[in-house]
């Protein structure tokens, strides 16, 4: 393939999967948690799938779009909200892929990119609000982020074999099984 | 080699800390309630109202800077009465009443938070407007 052609299949993958993190981001607003203000996050599904199978730099992309379409639409907070949380998020989980490659499991890549996330968001909290005591917040977020990292680890996992029979998300690398 | 879905070792980890998580958490809420607590009430990070839980009796204010916004305490406990934020995070946070505990409403950068009457209190007005 030429190099426009594969920058073009590029960019072409890269929006579908952006369309697919937007698609599960209002999904994720519509599933009650029983803490106001915490959700799954659902579109981090879209985001390790583009990691582990597309590429580190579109993950980044994915990451920095999302924060866009935030600010775009919710204004300055939720776009730094929705920033610093994705791209600590994809920071650690490419960290981690980098350092033990195919050794670190969906679960935990899940669990720490939800754990970075909800750190990554609360350094913002901490610039607006800086006078607040996060200390007695931080238990709540621990508990939150594991929980909603071992639920889109899961249906990352149960979506792959899915993906694979349908001949995989097109210029994606190949899948386990 | 492909990935695995969890490794004996991971469900040890995540377990460990899920413990230690709730552990913090229950420190946390096992904490005494209200009545010796004050709650502080900030608008884009400057102190602006400080309300002593432990008197009884309810009272609702509007907050200045941020109009839309209602906040009510009923003695022993204080939350966010109204907003007109389109998340409403502030107000389905609903009454706390903790040390500790707060409620925030983002997009009008208006925060409560509960502090022990043991800290002291760092609200001094400089003008009193009436």
């Amino acid at each position: 393939m030429t190099n426009g052609g594969r920058l073009a299949r590029r960019v072409a993958l890269d929006g579908m999967l952006f369309a697919l993190a937007v698609v599960m981001s209002v999904v994720d607003g519509m599933i009650p948690t029983p803490v106001p203000g915490v959700r799954l996050g659902l579109s981090n599904i879209a985001v390790m799938y583009t990691l582990l199978f597309v590429g580190r730099r579109d993950a980044l992309t994915l990451a920095a779009l999302k924060g866009l379409f935030a600010f775009v639409t919710r204004g300055a907070i939720a776009g730094a909200l929705s920033l610093s949380g994705g791209l600590l998020s994809v920071l650690v989980m490419t960290l981690l892929t980098a350092v033990f490659g195919e050794r670190v499991s969906y679960i935990m890549l899940s669990v720490a990119g939800a754990l970075a996330h909800n750190a990554g968001q609360m350094i913002v909290v901490k610039f607006v609000y800086s006078s607040l005591a996060l200390s007695a917040f931080a238990p709540v977020l621990a508990i939150s982020g594991i929980a909603a990292g071992v639920v889109t680890a899961a249906i990352l996992r149960a979506f792959l074999p899915i993906a694979k029979r349908f001949g995989g998300i097109s210029g994606a690398k190949d899948f386990p099984e | 080699m492909s990935r695995r879905f969890i490794h004996k070792t991971d469900a040890v980890v995540i377990l460990l800390a899920a413990a230690l998580a709730v552990a913090g958490w229950l420190l946390y809420s096992g904490a005494p309630d209200g009545g010796m607590a004050r709650a502080e009430i900030y608008v884009d990070g400057q102190l602006i109202k400080v309300v002593d839980l432990s008197e009884g009796g309810a009272s609702v204010f509007a907050i200045p800077g941020a109009p839309a916004v209602v906040i009510r305490s009923d003695g022993g406990g204080i939350l966010f009465e109204s907003s007109d934020c389109p998340d409403q995070v502030c107000v389905h946070t609903g009454r706390i009443s903790r040390p500790g505990a707060f409620a925030a409403c983002l997009p009008n950068k208006v925060l409560i938070q509960i502090v022990s009457a043991d800290v002291p209190n760092a609200y001094e007005p400089d003008v009193i407007v009436r």
